[in-house]
């Protein structure tokens, strides 16, 4: 066996390896002083972060957290009585009837769930709908929806892809250039987007092996 | 209004049980999520946001959206990787996407990144001189943990400090298995380099 990648040290000391690429490691471990010494320090860094004791909760936060419901169930209450007086005006008051439409709209839009910020860093807009789904990206007109670890552009099939690039090729640097918000993306595996008429998967580059 | 108190069950059963009694306007279901895992979501919130004072800010931001989402939860996966799950999702869109994912986090409020420890405050049976340096080392690791890329740091945080397995991280994060391997080693690597290993 060559020297261990710092991967496979790493998911050995988790105990998330196989049995048999285990022993593996192990055996290696005893007649490779290099690689002894990196699982040596590895473990040193584990432990350290492993010691870290966890972060006292702050004597105001119960408070807090009880104060922000509160007024939320306050603001809702308030949103539901305008809901209901709305229900109630007649059909022929029309001037109060758009402007109560109008202050309706406000409130709702206040009180909805959907948050939408702008960076003012870059020209990437997160939307997120609902907290047990990733939040869709948009960078300059492309929407992108994260989904295993791939941010896929909204409407395209992924299973259509036809061409594969890395980040670091001249097609995707370009692209790049294009579209500097698309670094954004870089945090997962890779993209799929259209380009040229194609689909693409573009890879990030993946850490150097050790040897 | 009768609430029906589950017993014996498993995680996915007593989430949505919670979940059940929070729809039918039972406010203790709530107060039993907040106690049980404030301290995890608190926890999670200071390593991610770097600085005790955004953490609290996060952390109330997070329990309001858990006491409005909370009706949704169906029990399609335990109720604690869902919070993890809107924990980790409220951070990277409240301290930005960009910077959450790729850039490490700078200090904000000097050395008071975590607000102090519950350990510190107990250890009396350690003679003051071996706390003084438990507690260095204990700060020089919180810092160097602020170094290392945040799409690493959730991952490390996840396995390192809240002892998750990789199958378990690979569901709060919703990725493979082989990324959560690839994203602690990566991790880890950068702590390494952060505390002073070489490159």
């Amino acid at each position: 066996m060559s020297h261990a990648t710092a991967e496979t040290l790493s998911a050995y000391l988790d105990r998330e390896l196989d049995d048999a690429e285990a022993r593996e490691v192990a055996d290696h471990l005893e007649s490779c002083d290099v690689c002894r010494d990196r699982y040596s320090g590895l473990q040193r860094v584990v432990s350290g972060l492993r010691r870290l004791d966890p972060p006292a909760l702050p004597p105001t936060l119960d408070q807090a957290v009880a104060r922000r419901i509160a007024l939320d169930a306050e603001r809702k209450g308030l949103l539901d009585r305008f809901e209901d007086a709305m229900a109630k005006v007649p059909r022929q008051s029309s001037i109060f009837a758009l402007f109560a439409v109008v202050m309706a709209l406000a409130v709702i839009l206040y009180l909805f769930s959907v948050a939408v910020e702008r960076s003012s860093r870059s020209n990437v807009r997160v939307i997120f709908t609902d907290p047990t789904v990733e939040a869709p990206t948009e960078t300059t007109g492309r929407t992108f929806l994260y989904e295993n670890d791939l941010w896929v552009e909204e409407g395209v099939d992924a299973e259509a892809v036809t061409r594969e690039l890395t980040w670091d090729s001249d097609e995707a640097q370009a692209l790049l250039a294009a579209d500097p918000a698309l670094a954004d993306l870089e945090d997962a595996q890779g993209m799929i987007l259209t380009l040229g008429g194609e689909v693409v998967l573009v890879r990030n580059p993946s850490p150097e092996p050790e040897n | 209004m009768s609430v029906t108190m589950v017993l014996e069950g498993s995680a996915h059963d007593v989430g949505a049980e919670l979940a059940e009694r929070h729809r039918l306007g039972d406010p203790s279901a709530f107060e039993e999520i907040y106690r049980e895992h404030a301290a995890m979501v608190y926890g999670l919130a200071v390593r991610m946001a770097g600085s005790a004072d955004r953490a609290e800010d996060l952390t109330q931001e997070v329990f309001l959206r858990v006491y409005r989402h909370l009706g949704r939860f169906r029990g399609g996966s335990t109720l604690k990787t869902w919070l993890y799950r809107v924990t980790l999702n409220h951070c990277r869109s409240r301290l930005g996407r960009k910077r959450f994912l790729t850039q490490p986090l700078r200090e904000e409020h000097g050395d008071e990144e975590d607000g102090g420890t519950a350990a510190e405050l107990v250890a009396a049976d350690r003679g003051p001189e071996e706390r003084a340096l438990a507690r260095d080392a204990s700060r020089q690791v919180a810092r160097g943990l602020r170094e290392v890329k945040p799409v690493f740091r959730e991952a490390l945080v996840l396995r390192d400090l809240e002892g998750l397995s990789y199958e378990e991280i690979a569901e709060v994060l919703e990725v493979r298995i082989g990324t959560v391997r690839s994203r602690i080693a990566r991790g880890r690597d950068q702590l390494r380099v952060a505390l002073g290993g070489a490159p």
